[in-house]
């Protein structure tokens, strides 16, 4: 044989399985010598029938994939919308979590706390996040790979669907998937400020210029946002209070629509905020006094003054009373025919 | 036809003439024969197939065990052939009984589209 057979021969086998690389080798290279010869029958030059033959049955690497039985993608038809399903399921939740995990980490771990670690830490944020949302798709792509593979050809046909399988018919779905998220990071990350700003003060947060602080003032005092002489109980009631609201996102996304009982939840929620932010005002007052002894200017005067604490006050107000409006023309809502995009998550 | 029309008839032209080819395999292979002669048989018989799809369906048949293969060392250089084995022979009455009952049918639904 000529050695443009080999060269073409060589191509086809490069990447076949080694076991079945002989059996097939074999039959490509008698199956090329027959068209060869078929063709100087005909009259044909030995070079020109070779490279008319190698010609007819085209590219080497595509005649090699016919000749191999399994499947040439990664992830077929039957289970392809499971995969893409559980794909985006676990982004969408994993990766803000991810990005809130490693904010908290960051802010937490610099010593200085200053607001250049938090500037900085933004594009730290977004490079773990991202290294961590590849190697989602990498595994669960894996996954699947190995799945698809695993099953046999046999169970493919007549799986037996029957409409006893469909589901319940759903209402709607009225809290979307923007709603939850927005809902649930605000709420965790309000939290886990609140930790903070108690334990590491507000240098954790704001980059403070040494010319503000008060000459004199010892620098290693922790001095948190929010007032310390609220008693512990109540403190910790006000913490409970957000993380039982970010918990409530993730059920209200659960749920997907308003019913009685998640109203009443999002009505007592509301009310409870409003509550322990008009309390804690009017008992002890929000912000830490502190902080104008510690820091000077005009901004510090203006954080520990009665306007600040009115406009924290008013905006608790208006998001409790936000809320609880959207809660109830929802469930007034509930039973409105939504077209189908309407009704679609995202 | 447009371009258009024209690529959306080969393929439903392919997906037509795509069943039939392992009929005919089969049918041919009946007699044992060489790969490049059942090529040559086929193309002259009306049912066009090309070398790179013929050569892996024999194989493919072949695992399925409905063709039996041998190589004939006798030559210079060692040929494969190939002949229809007794359960490709059972496969193919089972496949031309499909085969009839499905031209009936077509031809029944074609007549009572044109009178229509």
């Amino acid at each position: 044989m000529t050695t443009m057979v080999d060269r073409y021969v060589e191509v086809a086998m490069t990447g076949a399985p080694k076991r079945s690389r002989d059996g097939v080798e074999r039959d490509v290279r008698a199956m090329i010598a027959e068209l060869i010869d078929g063709r100087i029958d005909q009259g044909e030059s030995q070079d020109t029938a070779t490279t008319r033959a190698l010609e007819e049955l085209g590219d080497p690497r595509q005649l090699a994939a016919r000749f191999d039985d399994g499947p040439q993608y990664l992830i077929g038809p039957r289970h392809y919308h499971d995969y893409v399903s559980l794909l985006r399921n676990l982004l969408i939740w994993l990766v803000p979590l991810i990005a809130a995990i490693v904010f908290a980490e960051n802010v937490l771990s610099s010593d200085k706390g200053t607001g250049t670690a938090l500037f900085t830490s933004i594009f730290g944020i977004f490079g773990t996040t991202l290294l961590f949302a590849m190697q989602v798709v990498f595994w669960v792509t894996a996954g699947f790979v190995i799945y698809e593979r695993l099953q046999s050809e046999a169970d493919a046909p007549g799986e037996g669907w029957t409409v006893a399988d469909l589901p319940e018919a759903a209402p709607a779905r009225q809290i979307s998937i923007c709603d939850a998220i927005w809902g649930f990071a605000t709420s965790a990350v309000l939290a886990v400020v609140l930790v903070l700003q108690h334990q590491r003060g507000v240098d954790a947060f704001m980059r403070v210029d040494d010319s503000l602080r008060v000459p004199g003032y010892p620098e290693d005092t922790v001095i948190p946002f929010i007032n310390p002489e609220i008693p512990d109980g109540f403190a910790f009631l006000s913490l409970a209070t957000v993380v039982v609201t970010a918990v409530f996102e993730i059920l209200k996304y659960a749920v997907g629509h308003w019913t009685r009982q998640l109203v009443a939840g999002e009505l007592v929620l509301d009310a409870v905020w409003i509550a322990v932010a008009v309390v804690a005002a009017l008992r002890w007052g929000l912000v830490n006094q502190e902080i104008a002894t510690a820091f000077s200017g005009d901004i510090a005067d203006w954080l520990v003054g009665t306007s600040f604490e009115r406009v924290l006050i008013l905006g608790v107000i208006l998001v409790s009373v936000w809320n609880a409006w959207e809660a109830i023309k929802g469930y007034r809502a509930r039973d409105r025919v939504t077209r189908p995009d309407e009704a679609r998550v995202w | 036809m447009n371009d258009d029309g024209d690529a959306i008839l080969a393929t439903h032209l392919q997906e037509l003439r795509r069943g039939t080819v392992v009929m005919a395999v089969l049918a041919v292979l009946r007699t044992p024969g060489y790969g490049y002669a059942l090529l040559e048989e086929l193309n002259e018989a009306g049912i066009e197939v090309e070398a790179n799809t013929l050569y892996p369906l024999l194989r493919r048949l072949e695992k399925q065990g409905l063709l039996v293969a041998e190589w004939d060392t006798s030559a210079d250089r060692p040929r494969k052939y190939y002949r229809t084995s007794e359960r490709g022979a059972a496969m193919l009455a089972h496949l031309a009984e499909a085969w009839g009952q499905l031209n009936a049918s077509l031809t029944r639904l074609l007549s009572r589209g044109e009178r229509q």
